[in-house]
């Protein structure tokens, strides 16, 4: 099929909000109302709590929500796409298709885990992962033949909770400051001899 | 991190972007995106700390602007935002209600009844609780139905506070209403 | 001899003045993060780390102020900044912000106000007195030196210092065709500035730590200051405005020596030895402290003095004039 002009082709979203709605991951007061909260912790359920992502592309507002928050690997889990337009709040009604792509360095691996048809409101996706990485989620759909894909991340296995670009920093920090200290009065006299040398 | 391609349809600007607000009392997006100077100045003075900063996945003109994501921390309308601009991008609103129902626009809330526990007939009402302007920007009816009214300023106060994962009622911002 | 020594010392002031800057620009962050917990009045609902950065800015900040809200009183960057009432701004983002929006804001422009006109007075003095990224680029200078007597080869190239003139006028060109506020993106102190505040208010650096630190390592391995000789616009900014600044450094040739440590130490790479001073000049007077003869000092003059020729005390003025004297004291003997 041929791409028509006014299309929406491939669509990679980066991280965006990220919000963690997982309750039970951490010590946070729940609202609760009639003594009941909300969600559950079946994954069964229509709002069971995780990992939620949500963006706006084009004509539609996606949310995406995994169970569990932080999957590990050989864990079953699921995924929520939540598909709604932006003007009305329609939902969307065709089929989804889920792909996982290995978004690891110098890997192109990826592979159809299935295509879902909307239950009561939700795209439900299953998966289990056999090993620990970052990976993509990516949801495609098409609206009136303009193909949507759009790319989630999902880490299965533990963060690190160092980021490297800090590290990086702090490092050289450390050593600029430290070899000044090193340095110390006799930069003067470095300067001068390496001026001295670059004048013959 | 990966890099987002910023292929614009035909006659419809289509930006793949995060659902985001500006801070309250901000210019409109195009007049915004001139005007801000990228101090940071906005979120230091935020004593909610909900202003985040873009970085570079959304574009050179988006780096460095502030947004507020209000299902992760909704503006409470302090107004320190516009004073502390210093250009105006963010307008300084006096922290009266009248004038923020007058000068703020950071969007609509809109009501997901497919979502919403109200109606499905449990009777919830946390969001109505939860907005700074109630029975001016929401409503309630039967079973703690809500209802946003005209004059929602987009806080997002009621998207924070609600219940449902995900949320039933989501603020729909002013620079992605179309018409 | 008292004002020498006061003039000597001046470099170690400019420097503490710097680590001030610098100090400020990661103690707000923090402030601000406490204002939030403050104002959330929260405290038990802290974890350990925040009870710390808690505890650690109540004991800092309680002898300052009475109720925490009073530390808005001073909020921002060296790229705009408040202070109590006042607003105050680098000129490159009024420049910046009128190109991108094509018109002319002039509350805004008022905020910058003050360092126009310290700039029109004394030069790029920003640039060696506040801007946090000197700072860092000074440090990475000596840093240079030390992987230079390990071995690695550095400060290869020198290029045309009116290279960063084409960037302002290409920047703010750029800026006026489309729109987009590319100026603050490259400019150094806005980065520092923001990066300081991202990685400790927000959850990490941004993509502008990666281009500060290549221009640090272009610093070392290309060109000393390579950045802020050639390529910021802000400081070309700062030097066309500082043309005929009135505080200038000027040499006295009737005590200099020609010994070179003024060419030797300076940064920017003038040459104080030969009175070529310039628009670039920030006086940040490491040549005034370095020079053994105090010869160099400040002067309240909108123009350099043209080369006044070899030191009186050096070798070539004293060779030269050598045959002169033993001329005029025979003169002066035989009557």
């Amino acid at each position: 099929m041929d791409n028509p002009p006014c299309l929406i082709t491939l669509r990679r979203i980066v991280l965006l909000s990220v919000t963690l709605s997982c309750l039970s991951y951490q010590s946070v007061f729940a609202h609760h109302v009639l003594g009941r909260p909300a969600y559950s912790l079946n994954e069964d359920s229509n709002t069971p709590p995780s990992m939620s992502v949500e963006t706006q592309v084009g004509d539609f507002f996606v949310t995406y929500m995994v169970f569990p928050a932080f999957p590990k690997a050989t864990q079953p889990g699921r995924i929520n796409l939540y598909i709604q337009g932006i003007d009305e709040g329609r939902y969307f009604n065709d089929n989804v298709t889920f792909l996982v792509i290995d978004d690891a360095f110098f890997s192109n691996r990826q592979e159809i885990i299935g295509t879902q048809n909307i239950d009561d409101g939700v795209y439900r996706q299953g998966f289990v992962f056999k090993e620990n990485g970052e990976y993509l989620i990516r949801a495609h759909f098409e609206d009136n033949e303009v193909p949507y894909d759009i790319d989630f991340p999902l880490q299965i296995g533990e963060h690190s909770p160092v980021k490297p670009l800090v590290v990086t920093v702090l490092v050289l920090l450390f050593t600029i400051v430290g070899s000044n200290l090193l340095i110390g009065k006799r930069a003067q006299l470095a300067k001068f001899r390496a001026y001295r040398k670059s004048e013959t | 991190m990966l890099l987002v391609p910023l292929r614009a349809a035909h006659a419809v600007s289509q930006k793949i972007t995060r659902r985001y607000l500006r801070p309250p009392g901000s210019l409109k997006e195009v007049d915004f995106l001139t005007a801000c100077i990228r101090c940071g100045q906005c979120g230091e003075v935020c004593p909610n700390r909900c202003i985040e900063y873009f970085g570079f996945d959304e574009g050179v003109s988006m780096k460095d602007t502030p947004y507020i994501v209000p299902r992760v921390k909704a503006c409470i309308l302090c107004m320190k935002c516009g004073d502390i601009c210093p250009t105006g991008a963010i307008q300084p609103v006096q922290r009266l209600a009248e004038h923020i129902i007058a000068n703020v626009d950071m969007g609509k809330a809109r009501v997901d009844e497919n979502l919403c526990l109200s109606f499905q007939g449990k009777t919830c009402g946390v969001c109505y609780r939860a907005c700074p302007l109630p029975d001016i920007a929401i409503r309630v009816g039967m079973l703690e139905q809500p209802h946003v009214l005209d004059q929602c300023v987009g806080c997002g106060l009621c998207e924070r506070s609600c219940i449902q994962l995900p949320q039933a009622i989501k603020v729909i911002p002013a620079h992605t209403r179309l018409g | 001899m008292m004002k020498y020594l006061f003039m000597r010392q001046l470099n170690k002031q400019r420097l503490c003045c710097l680590s001030l800057v610098f100090l400020l620009l990661i103690y707000l962050p923090f402030a601000s993060i406490y204002q939030n917990y403050t104002a959330a009045h929260a405290y038990d609902l802290l974890n350990s780390e925040e009870k710390f950065l808690y505890d650690v800015m109540q004991t800092l900040t309680e002898p300052l102020v009475n109720d925490p809200v009073q530390l808005d009183a001073l909020k921002g960057t060296t790229w705009s900044a408040r202070i109590g009432a006042y607003k105050i701004s680098d000129p490159l983002a009024v420049v910046s912000q009128s190109s991108a929006s094509k018109s002319w804001d002039t509350s805004f422009a008022l905020t910058a106000l003050v360092p126009l006109l310290v700039s029109l007075l004394a030069g790029r003095i920003f640039c060696g007195w506040i801007c946090p990224a000197t700072l860092l680029y000074e440090l990475n200078t000596n840093f240079a030196l030390f992987l230079n007597k390990l071995g690695v080869p550095i400060h290869r190239w020198d290029f045309d210092r009116r290279l960063k003139y084409a960037v302002l006028i290409l920047g703010t060109l750029v800026t006026m065709l489309s729109g987009l506020m590319i100026l603050p993106a490259i400019y150094p102190p806005a980065i520092v500035g923001r990066e300081i505040y991202y990685v400790i208010a927000l959850d990490g650096f941004s993509i502008s730590t990666i281009f500060f630190v290549l221009t640090l390592m272009a610093d070392t391995f290309v060109a000393k200051r390579g950045f802020c000789r050639y390529l910021c616009p802000g400081g070309a900014l700062y030097s066309l405005l500082g043309r005929y600044r009135l505080l200038r450094i000027q040499r006295k040739v009737s005590i200099c020596n020609d010994c070179q440590r003024c060419d030797s130490i300076c940064e920017f790479g003038l040459h104080p030895m030969s009175d070529q001073f310039g628009q670039e000049c920030n006086n940040c007077t490491a040549c005034i402290a370095t020079c053994p003869a105090n010869s160099l000092q400040f002067h309240w003059t909108p123009v350099d003095q043209p080369y006044q020729g070899p030191g009186h005390q050096g070798r070539q003025y004293i060779a030269a004039n050598t045959e002169l004297i033993a001329t005029d004291a025979r003169r002066s003997c035989s009557g």
